[in-house]
């Protein structure tokens, strides 16, 4: 290297790709004809604002470069694919540590139901019989062990892994790595399903009852308690990106949950029959859906919008879950697959097939483990690629100390956020509630002798956006679009006329028995 | 001199004969002149000196004025003056006059605007500095710091010198100091010293102490009088002090006034004062014997409690229901507590202030009765009157201010609010013609059904020829209308209007036959008078139509071919139909009209075309009519195709092969139940919910009819259009919906209130556009989201100080620019491809140059 160089120093150029990724938008509008901000030293500020948010974003795209690991995967030899290699021959063919993360646990006490911690070292299981169990699953060092002579219905880790919450038969308990029960909320009542909201340090609890529940666990309120009239609330998962509950029910139909209203905040009819299970994808990005009917759906769970893709798949899919790196494991029975995204569809990768029926079923965070909890135990399988290899220290630490965790916590707890502001849109706190700010500006006008503001109330987000129009454009095409529909029914009709005319038989009405008639007949009832 | 005055004389005595004369000829002229009368004002003053500064007669110019020439005219030029009127005449050539002084304002002025240009150079020099410093993002207090860098090693080392053989020598021959330090003597006093000092302490510590004790006694003493007096004496030294001050120190004597001012308020506002007053002193002597008096005392004293009594803040609801169930027991505890209770809420106060008002009200009108019965009162009285009668009338007038602005107020909220539910239709013009769009798409939709009917009740008559039909559905599109609208006038609010204005069009026609069944015989009959009568005009019309037609039909024949036939005929339909959509404007938009007709000419070129292929070839029609019937299906346009996955199939672990029959039975009983509620209309209940929760979210129309106001009252009144039109505030009908366009997703739109209180609802300062502000805070600044670096670039704060160190107002030295070559950067030479260029032209033309000079 010369040292006679004063040039400064080339930075290695960022690929636009990675610098949109995390641009922010658009900024401020200083230029000089259209800009709205007069003065010139507030102008100058703000550019020199926008200057160092450039160089955020670029600084930003930079540290990348720390994210090292890449997740990796199977590739199969010529001739043959990847989802025929067995667990055995992965564990054979990986390093020990590796294939000593692959394990069975043969328990007794019937269905097992697990729940890994955020940053995937700790393992709670809990049979349907009452055993309860928590252990640091990388060393098998166990925690606890208890059996709690009550039926358990779900089990889930709170912020830290020592302390866990068991929904039993009654009441939901809440145990600490020693087992020792820390608290019983009477308040939630035969949960079936639980959920732990990390950012908001909110236990979820639906309920066999339909009432939905959170508690805020941080300071021992419950925020909210509720009826959601949708019966027994048997699927729940929460959407990471924006900690609302998503509630399959019978009628198909998925609904969104926030603490702070008693209406959901969206409905979404996937299905035509029961919602067997739904997940939603780490990044908030896809929602998938099965059904009875054999159907397996995914959705853009921001937009609202769907399906993406529709499956039909040869058993019923009772389970679904999605791994960090956008897997997505289906258990069918005593089958487990998981599936891959490719371009614009799903590709099979794995298949396993367990000794018995799956009951419930997580991908680990950070390890290329799915964990598997079945009527006779609990195993976990080696996924390859499916974990994030890259872990946030900041966010949560596999290798944390017990002094980091501590810190953590803190920390954790001053960041909190407030369940008021779960919603839909998870930015919406950066917008400008423009509703109220119209009507004080119209307040205004009225008073005498003061100069209304002229103010541009355009937000920053256009609701259509990528859409190539507003709503009003898709309004009138679907317009066009019936209206056009509706002329060529008339116009088949009345060049069918004659045909149409003949008469239908009026048919036996068997009231709601109605449905178990053939299809043909069906049709004309109704 | 003698001569002079002898001169004088002679010269008096010929004037004044002169002078009569003249006086008595300017008289007589005078009089001759009457517009004048009044002699214009003079002003002498008899002086003995003359001079030019002395008054003149007004009137009489400078050229009487006594000059200097003329009196050294008699020096003449007689040599024994000479030197005089050579000495005149060098003033005289010297002198020049100094222009008359400006008037003062005017002199003061040019000051001021001088003085401001210069002040303004001078201060321009701080501009760049000072716009540096206004937009830095971060300044650190003390600007000026002193530079921490280090000196470089080679620096530091040339401090150091080695020593000459010199000063080696010198620094032997010189003796080795002692380095011992010379002890601090302890004893530095001499004992007497010390007793003095001792002494002298003392001293001063009794005289602190007997001052202390005097003060001390002096603040004991309750005697009134004394302590007037002391104050007394106080405030005249003071005054004297401000006196003098006056004089030797102007501004500190306003500031020594200002205090004083302010001590006289502050004691008055003391409560001290509450009833030494002359009013309240007088009140006090009376109102031993009096009862009024003294009420008004007490209410008084009363007056100055309330006011001085401190607030309790009234939000406390609020926090009740924030709040945990243990502290709003603890709140009625509170309530009950009768020494918290005590403290008055501002409502309290207010309702105070009202009544205190309203005392004053009464109070005037009797002392306003009494002034009139009775005019004993002292002078107290005579003193406080006016000031009384003046209190209350302010109030009142303050009072009926406040009153009449917050029944303005109301108005204007009530105005206000009209204004906002008006509001949306002026604003969302977009979605008012969105309205207009649907209704117009319902209306064709409404025609059809009616064409529907109508086309069967007409099928026979018209469904020989196919132009004739084409013609017929043309009329019928325009004529039920009209029909249509007949049909609604005479019944409003039956259901006919309802049947003839829904949607589904099988519906449609289930619900007309059901109607015809149930409604009234008269009601059918009407209508069937009315479709009759429709039919026969409408069978006159297409007979004149199909007249028309027919001849340029047979014209178009003889001169095109069949193609172009087609297109003449479509033009000629179109004209025709012109002028029946003449008839439709007031119920239809026009331009949506012709869009219609020129739908339905399309659609009935069509129409023909497909009876054209249908007359070739039927079965194709069919097919044809199969798979647009396909495409109808509404389904089609949700879903996409659901793919099949080769998955696994699950093994029922429970045993063996008897299980397995029962588990493909168990799939079978699966397959039946799921085939039994595949179609169990969950998809129809869904977007019946949906239609619903947007029917509830639309707002609805405020009635703000008042019932027999104006108008006679009474049952089955009806509400005058013109009150309709006034009083129902009518809201946007199709406001836009998040999950418009979305299929089956509702999206349940209900602001959140919880998070509007988190929300900004107002812009700050610099920005004027949404857009702006919420660009400004897109950036996430923690230390999660971005890098440390950044994170800290983010946060810095804007002013930075040091703790302990003086920050000095900047001087002049910082506009010396300082050209200390370290500081100098080393700027790194860029060139432009422009500039590269340019270089590379000119080498070359030099180049060419040195060729063309070879």
């Amino acid at each position: 290297m010369e040292t006679t160089d004063y040039r400064p120093r080339k930075r290695v150029r960022i690929s636009k790709k990675k610098l949109a990724k995390y641009n922010k938008g658009e900024g401020i509008d200083l230029r000089e004809n259209s800009t709205r901000i007069k003065n010139e030293v507030i102008k100058q500020k703000l550019k020199k604002k926008e200057v160092v948010f450039n160089k955020t974003v670029k600084d930003t795209a930079r540290t990348e470069l720390l994210l090292t690991g890449d997740y990796g995967c199977l590739e199969a030899d010529c001739g043959e694919v990847t989802i025929q290699y067995k667990q055995k021959q992965i564990v054979d063919n990986v390093d020990i540590t590796a294939a000593a993360k692959c394990f069975t646990l043969n328990l007794e006490f019937g269905p097992y139901y697990i729940n890994y911690t955020r940053n995937g070292r700790h393992l709670v299981l809990g049979g349907r019989k009452g055993h309860v169990a928590a252990l640091d699953w990388v060393t098998k060092k166990l925690a606890c062990e208890i059996n709690v002579m009550e039926s358990i219905h779900d089990v889930s880790w709170l912020h830290i892994e020592t302390m866990f919450a068991v929904a039993q038969k009654d009441w939901v308990f809440i145990y600490d790595n020693q087992g020792i029960e820390l608290h019983c909320l009477k308040q939630m009542y035969k949960v079936t399903r639980l959920e732990f909201l990390p950012y908001h340090f909110l236990l979820a609890s639906g309920s066999k009852e339909g009432y939905l529940a959170w508690l805020d666990v941080s300071i021992g309120k419950f925020v909210n308690s509720f009826n959601s009239k949708v019966g027994k609330i048997a699927v729940m998962t929460q959407n990471p990106s924006n900690a609302v509950l998503c509630v399959g029910d019978t009628k198909g139909v998925v609904s969104m949950w926030s603490p702070n209203s008693k209406d959901p905040l969206a409905k979404m009819l996937c299905h035509t029959q029961t919602v067997a299970a739904c997940a939603v994808h780490p990044y908030g990005t896809y929602m998938a859906t099965s059904c009875l009917d054999r159907s397996v759906k995914i959705w853009d769970i921001r937009q609202l919008a769907g399906p993406m893709h529709s499956y039909y798949v040869r058993a019923p899919v009772q389970h679904l879950s999605y791994s960090q790196t956008g897997q997505l494991a289906m258990a069918m029975g005593n089958v487990v697959e998981v599936y891959r995204s490719s371009t614009d569809e799903m590709k099979p990768y794995m298949r396993h097939r367990a000794d018995w029926t799956v009951t419930s079923m997580q991908f680990c965070p950070y390890e290329d483990i799915l964990g598997i909890g079945s009527t006779r135990g609990v195993s976990s399988l080696l996924i390859p690629g499916s974990g994030e290899p890259n872990f946030d220290g900041l966010e949560s630490n596999p290798f944390q100390t017990k002094s980091q965790r501590c810190e953590a916590e803190v920390k954790a707890l001053l960041d909190k956020i407030q369940p008021e502001l779960i919603c839909l849109d998870p930015v919406a706190i950066a917008e400008v509630d423009t509703p109220t700010f119209k009507n004080k500006i119209e307040a205004t006008k009225n008073l005498l002798y003061l100069k209304p503001k002229n103010i541009d109330f355009k937000p920053r987000r256009t609701k259509a956006k990528g859409k190539g129009g507003t709503a009003k454009v898709v309004k009138t095409k679907k317009i066009l679009k019936e209206l056009s529909r509706k002329e060529t029914i008339d116009m088949l009709r009345q060049t069918d006329s004659p045909s149409d005319t003949r008469k239908t038989e009026p048919q036996k009405n068997y009231g709601i028995l109605n449905r178990f008639l053939p299809k043909s007949n069906k049709k004309a009832t109704r | 001199m003698v001569m002079s005055t002898g001169y004088l004389e002679e010269l008096d005595d010929t004037e004044k004969d002169v002078s009569e004369s003249h006086s008595k000829l300017l008289e007589a002229v005078s009089q001759l002149d009457k517009g004048r009368r009044v002699k214009k004002a003079e002003r002498s003053e008899p002086t003995l000196e003359v001079s030019e500064f002395h008054l003149v007669k007004s009137g009489i110019c400078d050229r009487d004025a006594v000059h200097v020439h003329d009196l050294a005219k008699t020096l003449g030029q007689k040599s024994h003056h000479h030197e005089i009127t050579k000495n005149l005449q060098a003033i005289k050539r010297k002198i020049q006059v100094l222009p008359k002084p400006l008037e003062k304002p005017a002199a003061d002025r040019i000051k001021r605007i001088v003085g401001f240009k210069n002040t303004k150079q001078e201060l321009k020099k701080w501009n760049a500095i000072i716009t540096r410093n206004r937009t830095a993002e971060s300044l650190h207090f003390p600007l000026k710091q002193s530079s921490i860098k280090l000196d470089s090693s080679t620096e530091f080392v040339k401090r150091f010198r080695l020593q000459s053989d010199l000063e080696k020598e010198l620094a032997a021959l010189e003796p080795q100091k002692d380095n011992i330090e010379e002890k601090s003597d302890e004893f530095s006093l001499t004992l007497k010293e010390i007793i003095m000092k001792r002494k002298e302490a003392a001293r001063i510590r009794a005289q602190q102490s007997y001052r202390e004790a005097k003060a001390h006694r002096q603040n004991k003493i309750k005697s009134k009088k004394f302590h007037r007096v002391q104050r007394k004496e106080k405030i005249k030294l003071q005054l004297k002090e401000f006196e003098e001050l006056q004089k030797t120190n102007p501004e500190a004597a306003l500031e020594k006034l200002d205090q004083l001012d302010k001590t006289r308020a502050e004691e008055r506002m003391t409560l001290r004062h509450k009833n030494t007053g002359k009013w309240a002193k007088s009140k006090q002597i009376r109102a031993k014997y009096d009862k009024e008096t003294r009420k008004e005392l007490a209410q008084q004293l009363s007056v100055g409690r309330e006011l001085t009594q401190k607030f309790k803040k009234s939000n406390d609801s609020e926090e009740e229901d924030v709040g945990d169930d243990m502290p709003m027991q603890f709140l009625a505890s509170d309530k009950e507590n009768p020494w918290i209770g005590n403290v008055k809420t501002e409502s309290e106060i207010d309702e105070f202030v009202k009544s205190y008002r309203k005392y004053w009200d009464d109070q005037n009108k009797k002392l306003e009765g009494q002034n009139i019965n009775s005019k004993i009162t002292t002078e107290n009285k005579k003193i406080n009157n006016p000031l009384k009668d003046m209190q209350p009338s302010i109030l009142n007038g303050t009072d009926a201010h406040v009153n009449t602005n917050s029944f303005e107020i109301q108005n204007n909220e009530k105005i206000q609010e009209a204004i906002n539910l008006n509001k949306p239709t002026i604003s969302l013009m977009d979605s008012s013609s969105r309205g207009n769009n649907t209704t117009n798409n319902r209306q064709p939709l409404e025609t059809k059904s009616c064409k529907e009917y109508l086309t069967k009740a007409n099928v026979k008559s018209v469904k020989n020829k196919s132009y004739k039909k084409i013609i017929k559905n043309d009329m019928l599109d325009n004529n039920l209308i009209q029909s249509n609208k007949k049909i609604k006038l005479p019944k409003i609010g039956t259901n006919n209007v309802i049947a003839t204005s829904s949607w589904n069009v099988e519906s449609i026609e289930n619900i007309n036959t059901e109607n015809f069944k149930n409604s009234n015989v008269s009601n059918s009959e009407k209508i069937n008078k009315l479709f009759d009568f429709m039919e026969e005009k409408i069978q006159d019309r297409i007979k004149f139509k199909l007249e028309r037609i027919t001849q340029n039909y047979e014209e178009i024949k003889t001169n095109k071919k069949r193609k172009s036939k087609n297109i003449e005929f479509k033009d000629d339909n179109f004209d025709g139909l012109e002028i029946q959509a003449k008839k439709q404007k007031p119920i239809l938009d026009l331009g949506l009209n012709e869009n219609a007709c020129k739908n339905n000419l399309e659609v009935n070129t069509e129409l023909e075309k497909i009876k054209q292929i249908k007359q070739h070839n039927t079965s194709f029609v069919d097919n044809r009519s199969n798979t647009s019937k396909v495409e109808i299906d509404p389904n089609k346009y949700i879903n996409i195709k659901p793919k099949h996955l080769n998955t696994d199939l699950p093994i029922d672990i429970t045993g063996g092969d008897d299980v397995l029959d029962d588990s493909e039975d168990e799939e079978e009983r699966r397959n039946i139940v799921s085939e039994a509620f595949a179609d169990d209309d969950v998809v129809e209940e869904f977007r019946k919910e949906k239609e619903e929760e947007v029917k509830k979210a639309q707002p609805k129309d405020i009635d703000l009819t008042l019932p027999g106001w104006g108008n006679w009252g009474g049952k089955n009144i009806k509400v005058s259009k013109r009150k309709k039109r006034r009083f129902i505030l009518k809201m946007p009908k199709d406001l836009p919906r998040r999950d418009e366009n979305k299929g089956d997703v509702i999206i349940f739109e209900e602001d959140n209130p919880k998070i509007k209180e988190h929300q900004v609802n107002e812009l700050p300062y610099p920005f004027s556009s949404v857009k702006d502000y919420e660009a400004s805070i897109r950036m996430p600044i923690g230390r999660n989201f971005v890098s440390e670096n950044s994170h800290r670039k983010l946060i810095e704060p804007s002013v930075k100080t040091h703790m302990g160190k003086v920050i000095e107002p900047m001087n002049e030295d910082i506009l010396v620019k300082k050209n200390d070559k370290e500081n100098r950067k080393f700027i790194p030479r860029r060139i432009n491809k422009e500039q590269k260029m340019k270089r590379i032209k000119t080498i070359k033309r030099i180049k060419t140059n040195k060729q063309a000079i070879k």
